[in-house]
């Protein structure tokens, strides 16, 4: 346990340091972090040993929990101030430019443009729940974790996965229903 | 709230495409993620894992940052003496 222990926190801390979001920590402080960090991953070590099978080398089995440790920690302490509920109920994605008057000059290719991504944002605010819309924009646009926006909904990383997913599958064949084609939609409006 | 949502109806559309009936939740990503990252290391042949392994990483944030760190961690050479 002790070279265990010793593995991880080596490979932790020069892990850790070269991340940018903690360029601001002195080296103590990192392998501070480190150590910490190994000491819970060892708990959950010592709890789970008997799921280890054997397909990879132990140190990578135990590294792949001190990752899933620090990372979600790091991830919760970052963002522990975000809330999701400004975005719950009031996250439209109609385009901003679509909200104004159509301009009567704009070239037909602009119309156009503006015609498609009128009709894919009707189906996301129509198709998909209150929840799944707050999830998106979160992952999205505000580049929240997600562990944090499962944690914000109650539920956890694999599920908001899974629900996540269901909603993509319920946009492309609503989309298909309507005659949509995602690649020629693509390539219609980031060309 | 109205927000300049061109970009994302882009990148929605992006993740549409990259969608598959079937896809590997992130348990069972982590699961496969020791055995994938060390035969990664290892020069391996990975087409046992991909395509589905490939498909999750694109769309999963967290599970890629895992991946990658993790992946960091075995192909170190972090020991002052290796053995």
């Amino acid at each position: 346990m002790q070279d265990l222990r010793q593995w991880l926190a080596r490979r932790l801390f020069f892990y850790l340091r070269s991340r940018s979001d903690l360029d601001k920590l002195a080296d103590s402080e990192i392998q501070d972090l480190a150590e910490d960090f190994v000491q819970d991953t060892l708990l959950q070590i010592r709890a789970k040993l008997e799921q280890f099978e054997g397909r990879s080398k132990f140190t990578t089995w135990a590294g792949k929990i001190a990752v899933h440790q620090a990372l979600g920690e790091l991830r919760r302490a970052r963002w522990r101030d975000f809330s999701l509920d400004s975005l719950i109920g009031e996250s439209d994605f109609t385009p901003s430019f679509l909200v104004n008057e159509a301009d009567p000059d704009a070239p037909d290719r602009a119309v156009e443009r503006a015609e498609t991504m009128r009709a894919v944002a009707e189906v996301i605010n129509e198709e998909l729940s209150e929840r799944q819309r707050a999830a998106l924009v979160a992952l999205m646009v505000e580049g929240v974790p997600m562990d944090v926006v499962a944690d914000r909904l109650g539920t956890n990383r694999n599920a908001l996965y899974k629900l996540l997913h269901d909603a993509r599958k319920r946009l492309r064949s609503r989309l298909e229903d309507r005659g949509y084609n995602i690649e020629t939609l693509l390539n219609d409006l980031s060309g | 709230m109205t927000m300049n949502a061109s970009p994302m109806i882009v990148r929605v559309l992006r993740m549409l495409a990259g969608t598959q009936e079937i896809e590997l939740g992130c348990e069972e990503v982590t699961a496969l993620l020791d055995e994938y990252c060390e035969a990664q290391a290892g020069g391996e042949d990975l087409s046992r894992f991909a395509p589905v392994m490939n498909a999750h990483l694109r769309l999963c944030a967290d599970c890629r940052e895992e991946y990658e760190a993790l992946l960091t961690l075995v192909t170190m050479d972090a020991d002052p003496i290796s053995s």
